[in-house]
């Protein structure tokens, strides 16, 4: 009795979660579907999107990855104040985020201005794209990665200095491969959530097709005139945005975390085969 | 040969502490917490010391008075952790090859073998931490520290973490390994038969220093001081029996092993016996250990074949007496702990002349390390590296602008109320077929939201606001100087194809109860149906405006979403433009036209603003656009034609 429940229970979850999804996909015949899609401008916002939202995934990673280790790692006054203002752009609203953008970065912003007399304009550009798709996603990786760190037994590190390897070194070869799964979850949460940012690539951006104009601003677009295009390109976007996520989850499966080892570090650090050892 | 003084102050008493270690094993014995751990940290450099110096072979670790502080990676100290730490991402053979860094693979290889064989992991050089037992964790940790070969090796309560059955076996053959590798060895343990197996000799630390050192026999016969006493587990009776005194400063004393003692119920005739009350009882293999609390605390043990005569129980008063040949008598110095202190706060330096030569490449504390340890100065290096990396990559792409500018295309930016998207994507296709080599990009979104990009000064040729109110706001700021109508529009009552609420007519909104959808306040559209719904209550009654606005369900804030919710069925009428029912949409909804005296005309507006990057250009588009030509494409869409064309405000 409790078994049946149990799956009731958890068929009319996925239930709820999937069908919105798979109605875009039914809502037409596929024919239509592929024909309304078949257009210049979908094609082209799709490589916008994929491009500024890959850039945006870097520039986290780069960014982000500090951040989390400096987060998890370390002891200090106000560590939680910090660590909820770094949540902040995952609760406030996107148009929220977008206008705080743009009083930073705009052309009359606080950074903006002083960039300006430089010649550079950041605000209604691609850059703009990928700054508002950092900001709003940057938090989901941010986050997953500081407990992924904060997972890594610190005496691991402590072992490894003991074994005279530097902290760096330390870090690629222990803290990164014991970390890897988490981190490769929050950077494919980041990267989804970039792939579908809207409200703030709306304000601090704008919607310009082939510049700043990304899938989800196209398919806002297309809402004003052909209802059938917007499905249609929300079915690209959920399709795509499928096959990498199920990528992404794949690759975390499947590589070995030794094999990142091996990957990350390219001196030779004495990684023995079994014939070495045992000969 | 290690020798240190070291000294640390820790949260509830001082870690003080000089030793030196020969090519050896001390075993550094002391109740949790009694700073023992804290020493080993201090001697690996993971904890800074607060004074003292570590020298090991001659070279200097740490001196705080030349402030060297060698890092941890460069001391060269091997170190055993209590739970072995092992690396569970690298099979056995992979972590012992860990700190092998710029060997030769040949040499790692070879290093690694030998002691794979020394340590019987032959087996195990593929297999992965979490599959092996207790005892061989502990040999690939202690393998993995001494491949590297250290001068010195720090093990941290190493048998702790193993059950009781292979406690015994393990701590045996550390004992043989730790023999072998011939150099200064510090265990720490809580346990004194582990230090006495372990250790060539022993080291008890209580509170931060150290109060008796020596063979472990001999600190178990000879106990300086009661704590140690108890620690060994033997007894510690001041003399005082004995009247003479050696000198102020020490005190006679005897002690004897308790296996030695003699508990009976009532007094004897030996010379030494003790009266107490039994505190607690433990059986410690073939004997029953007795604690008792008398004048002195003692502990006796009872054997075996004794127990069966007579058991004795907790809270039983006793008398514990001792036959004189087993009873050690020696002189120990009355040693307080403040003269300790006084003692070894003298830091004298053996030979510190000799060492100023390897000071040179010792890395110092004061280097570029400590100012990123700062979370501040780190967020602002964090924050400059965001504006560098963003610079950056406007830059390039401000460069890559500027090579297509360089060519024979412009391309116009406009900014444009999403209403307009149809007639305007014509329009642009009409401008661009007249100009060659010009394209027009269009940013379609609500007019507010353009309003706010165009006050953070985006560089931008044309805006058409579909609200008057948010263009004079515009020109107000100064950021166009003068606007013009481009369109006219006029509301419209859509209902689904099924028409459920039979809604035939504007006054049937007031009238029969419906799932009404307007838009939001904010917006134009909602503004307008507020106004028709009050030029309304003229003709149909003064109640209608209230009746109808009753019967909203949900405003919102874009035409196109009253529109979808409509013609999904989701709503009984809604109020929109009529241009917005595109051919589409006219198959799933039908029109209902309001009253012409009561509708309100929809005008969008262009402007150029001040800062157009193209001035000529858009001026020349919304001339285009004003035009008959223009206005054509309007029509087509649905809009009405231009009554008056002029400037406006």
């Amino acid at each position: 009795m409790f078994r049946i429940l149990w799956s009731i229970v958890i068929a009319i979850g996925l239930a709820f979660l999937f069908l919105p999804l798979l109605a875009v996909f039914f809502s037409m015949p596929i024919g239509t579907l592929f024909r309304e899609l078949n257009t210049a401008a979908s094609y082209q916002a799709l490589q916008l999107s994929i491009k500024t939202s890959v850039s945006a995934l870097i520039v986290i990673l780069l960014l982000g990855t500090p951040i989390a280790y400096w987060l998890a790692r370390s002891n200090f006054r106000g560590q939680s104040l910090v660590r909820a203002a770094v949540q902040m752009p995952i609760v406030s609203p996107p148009a929220v985020a977008g206008v705080g953008l743009l009083l930073v970065f705009g052309q009359s912003g606080l950074l903006g201005h002083a960039f300006s007399l430089f010649g550079i304009s950041l605000s209604f550009d691609t850059s703009a794209v990928i700054i508002a798709q950092m900001f709003i996603s940057a938090p989901f990786y941010i986050h997953a990665a500081m407990q992924a760190f904060a997972a890594v037994d610190g005496q691991l590190l402590t072992v490894s200095r003991t074994l005279g390897v530097s902290r760096w070194s330390t870090f690629w070869r222990v803290t990164i491969p014991l970390a890897a799964p988490g981190l490769l979850s929050g950077a494919a949460l980041a990267w989804g959530r970039a792939l579908g940012e809207f409200g703030a690539t709306m304000m601090f951006a704008g919607n310009l097709p082939g510049i700043t104009q990304t899938l989800p601003l196209a398919i806002y677009t297309a809402m004003q005139s052909n209802f059938n295009v917007a499905v249609a390109m929300s079915a690209l976007l959920l399709l795509v945005s499928f096959i990498l996520l199920i990528l992404v989850y794949m690759l975390g499966r499947t590589t070995h975390v030794n094999r990142t080892v091996k990957k990350g570090v390219r001196k030779k650090h004495a990684v023995l085969s079994t014939s070495q050892i045992t000969s | 040969m290690l020798s240190f003084q070291l000294r640390k102050s820790l949260r509830e008493f001082t870690l003080d502490v000089k030793l030196n270690v020969p090519a050896h094993t001390l075993a550094l014995i002391g109740h949790s917490g009694c700073g023992k751990t804290t020493l080993l940290q201090l001697l690996a450099g993971l904890v800074h010391a607060d004074d003292g110096f570590i020298e090991l072979d001659g070279k200097t670790l740490f001196d705080a008075k030349q402030t060297v502080m060698l890092p941890t990676e460069r001391r060269n100290i091997g170190m055993v952790f209590q739970n072995y730490a092992l690396f569970p991402h690298l099979s056995v053979g992979d972590n012992i090859a860990y700190g092998l860094q710029g060997v030769a693979r040949a040499e790692i290889a070879e290093r690694v073998r030998d002691v794979l064989r020394m340590f019987q992991l032959e087996s195990l050089s593929e297999a992965k931490p979490n599959t092996l037992s207790g005892g061989q964790q502990q040999r690939v940790a202690l393998a993995r520290a001494l491949v590297k070969r250290p001068k010195l090796l720090l093990l941290d309560e190493p048998l702790s973490a193993l059950d009781v059955e292979t406690r015994g076996h393990v701590r045996a053959e550390l004992r043989t390994q730790l023999d072998q590798i011939g150099i200064p060895c510090i265990v720490v343990t809580h346990d004194y038969e582990d230090a006495r197996v372990l250790g060539q000799e022993i080291a008890v630390m209580d509170r931060g220093i150290i109060l008796q050192r020596g063979e472990p026999e001999e600190v178990r016969e000879r106990p300086a001081n009661r704590f140690v006493a108890q620690f060994v587990g033997t007894n510690w009776v001041a003399d005082d029996q004995v009247s003479e005194t050696c000198g102020e400063e020490e005190t006679r004393v005897l002690s004897f092993d308790p296996w030695h003692a003699v508990v009976t119920r009532g007094p004897v005739s030996a010379e030494r016996q003790w009266r107490g009350r039994i505190r607690d009882r433990a059986l410690y293999g073939h004997a029953l250990r007795l604690w008792v609390d008398g004048d002195v605390p003692l502990i006796a043990d009872v054997s075996s074949h004794t127990l069966r005569e007579s058991s004795f129980e907790v809270g039983e008063d006793v008398c514990i007496s001792v036959a004189s040949e087993h009873i050690r008598q020696y002189v120990t110095r009355a040693q307080s702990a403040d003269e300790e202190r006084r003692d070894a706060s003298i830091f004298v330096r053996d030979e510190p002349s000799e060492k100023q030569t390897q000071v040179g490449e010792l890395w110092r504390p004061a280097s570029r390390i400590c100012f990123l340890r700062s979370p501040l100065t780190a967020a602002v290096a964090l924050i400059a590296a965001v504006g560098v990396g963003a610079s950056v990559t406007t830059y390039s792409h401000a460069q890559g602008a500027g090579a297509n500018q360089a060519g024979h295309s412009t391309t116009l930016t406009a900014f444009v109320a999403a209403n307009a998207t149809d007639p305007f994507n014509a329009i642009i296709q009409a401008f661009e077929q007249r100009h060659s080599g010009v394209f027009i990009q269009a940013s379609y979104t609500g007019t507010q939201i353009l309003q706010t990009q165009l006050q953070q000064g985006a560089p931008d040729d044309l805006f058409l606001s579909a609200d008057l109110s948010h263009i004079a706001q515009i020109k107000k700021e100064g950021l166009v100087t003068q606007f013009y109508p481009v369109s006219h529009d006029k509301e419209v009552i859509v209902v689904p194809k099924a028409n459920p609420a039979h809604i035939t007519s504007l006054a049937d909104l007031g009238r029969k109860p419906v799932n009404l959808i307007i838009g939001v306040t904010s917006v134009p559209i909602g503004k307008y149906t507020r106004e028709i719904f009050q030029k309304a209550n003229a003709v149909y009654g003064s109640a209608f405006s209230t009746d109808a606005l009753a019967h909203v369900v949900s405003e919102e804030v874009n035409v196109k979403q009253i529109l979808e919710k409509v013609a999904l069925g989701d709503a009984g009428a809604g109020i929109v433009y009529q241009t917005d029912v595109t051919p589409t949409l006219r198959s799933k909804v039908t029109v209902i036209p309001i009253p012409a005296t009561l509708n309100v005309i929809a005008t969008n507006y262009i402007a150029v603003p001040v800062h157009a990057p193209h001035p000529a250009l858009a001026n020349a588009l919304l001339r285009m656009m004003v035009s008959a030509k223009g206005q054509a494409i309007f029509q087509q869409f649905g809009y009405q034609p231009l009554s008056t064309v002029g400037g406006n405000g």
